[in-house]
């Protein structure tokens, strides 16, 4: 099963596409948000439902841990249930509960960024080709085909070198599919930023994974 | 400004890949349970924050975070300032008092000799002080006026019993 199956891959559509059919924004939506608004639990239950796996995949695409997206997914829908009266809305519920996700996990990450401890990961591009430290890791691990398991810790080696709205936007439509109109409502941008910051961050991404990409 | 385009092909091939990665089998079962649960029990989410994880994600402290992140010459300055204000702070309290000081010092004792009036006119007062209780001086004591006084003696006459014939 793939975890993210957006509208627009389903419908055979490129992701730099403008995908508004991507946006699910199914007609019950706003019913179970009256609903769920006025304490009904198990209207709030199938919303959870309907975005639980996307809005986990985004979390831990951005965190790459399992049990930190776990927690920040639980909480973005919990803060959503009590801010539900808030919602006003004028973005569709998927898009808004997005944004409190995206949100969290943000904070969270500056959190952990700040109390994480240096390792050999949080080093820069340049160290890692440092001639010396090239040559060290060459002479300890011989080139040979790379493994999967191998070739997806690079990968997400590679991701949480991105900053995290760098991270978020490659998260987004790179991987999840969604359209950039609806990472620019996601973050709170313009489209022009969204595709500028999906350019740089494919161009990092690319320069990180060099030996993986030829 | 347009940046050349790139092949991102291949990346964009090896990123996709990515959401192959699955949470634990079953996950997703239970997990709208769980969210519903946490609601039933009042949990507030990241509502019920401390005043740390409030103070960390006001918008100006976090501007001025990654101000300083980016520019080192910021922080720096920063963190001299700092330094600088607890110096100051540490020479200002180990430094003597100023001559100016003393008014302070006659208030107080202006204070205590308005209440020594009061209680010779016998009315109660109250005055409140940060001094430290000191002893009173032996000569106000209440015992004090029988220490002084001298004992004189007195002459007893005592009569002699008269004895019958």
């Amino acid at each position: 099963m793939i975890m993210t199956e957006p509208a627009s891959r389903k419908a055979g559509k490129q992701p730099d596409e403008p995908a508004a059919a991507s946006a699910p924004m199914p007609a019950d939506d706003m019913d179970q948000v009256k609903r769920a608004r006025k304490g009904d639990l198990a209207a709030y239950d199938a919303l959870v439902r309907r975005y639980q796996e996307r809005i986990y995949a985004t979390i831990y695409h951005m965190t790459a841990n399992h049990e930190d997206a776990n927690d920040l997914a639980q909480e973005a829908f919990i803060k959503a249930f009590h801010a539900l009266k808030s919602f006003k809305g004028g973005s569709s519920f998927y898009t808004w509960v997005y944004r409190i996700a995206v949100n969290k996990t943000i904070n969270f990450l500056k959190q952990r960024k700040h109390k994480a401890q240096l390792s050999l990961n949080d080093l820069d591009l340049n160290a890692e080709h440092d001639p010396d430290l090239v040559a060290l890791i060459s002479e300890k691990t011989p080139r040979r085909e790379i493994s999967l398991a191998e070739l997806q810790e690079k990968l997400n080696a590679a991701m949480q070198k991105l900053s995290e709205p760098h991270r978020l936007v490659v998260t987004l439509h790179d991987v999840q599919g969604l359209s950039h109109e609806e990472i620019a409502k996601i973050m709170d941008c313009n489209i022009g930023t969204v595709r500028s910051r999906l350019f740089y961050a494919r161009q990092q991404l690319q320069a990180y994974l060099s030996d993986y990409l030829k | 400004m347009h940046p050349e385009p790139e092949n991102f092909e291949p990346l964009r091939r090896l990123l996709a890949w990515k959401r192959h990665e699955q949470p634990p089998p079953g996950f997703f079962d239970d997990f709208s349970r769980r969210v519903i649960v946490r609601i039933k029990t009042g949990d507030l989410g990241d509502e019920a924050v401390g005043v740390g994880q409030l103070f960390w994600e006001a918008p100006w402290f976090q501007r001025f975070w990654t101000a300083l992140e980016r520019k080192p010459a910021l922080a720096g300055a920063f963190g001299l300032s700092v330094c600088g204000l607890l110096l100051a702070g540490i020479i200002c309290s180990v430094a003597p008092k100023e001559p100016g000081s003393q008014d302070v010092l006659h208030g107080t004792q202006s204070l205590q000799a308005i209440a020594a009036l009061r209680v010779a006119d016998q009315a109660p007062v109250f005055v409140s002080s940060t001094n430290g209780v000191m002893p009173e001086p032996l000569q106000n004591s209440l015992f004090e006026q029988f220490r002084n006084s001298q004992v004189q003696p007195r002459l007893v006459r005592v009569s002699e019993p008269t004895v019958g014939p």
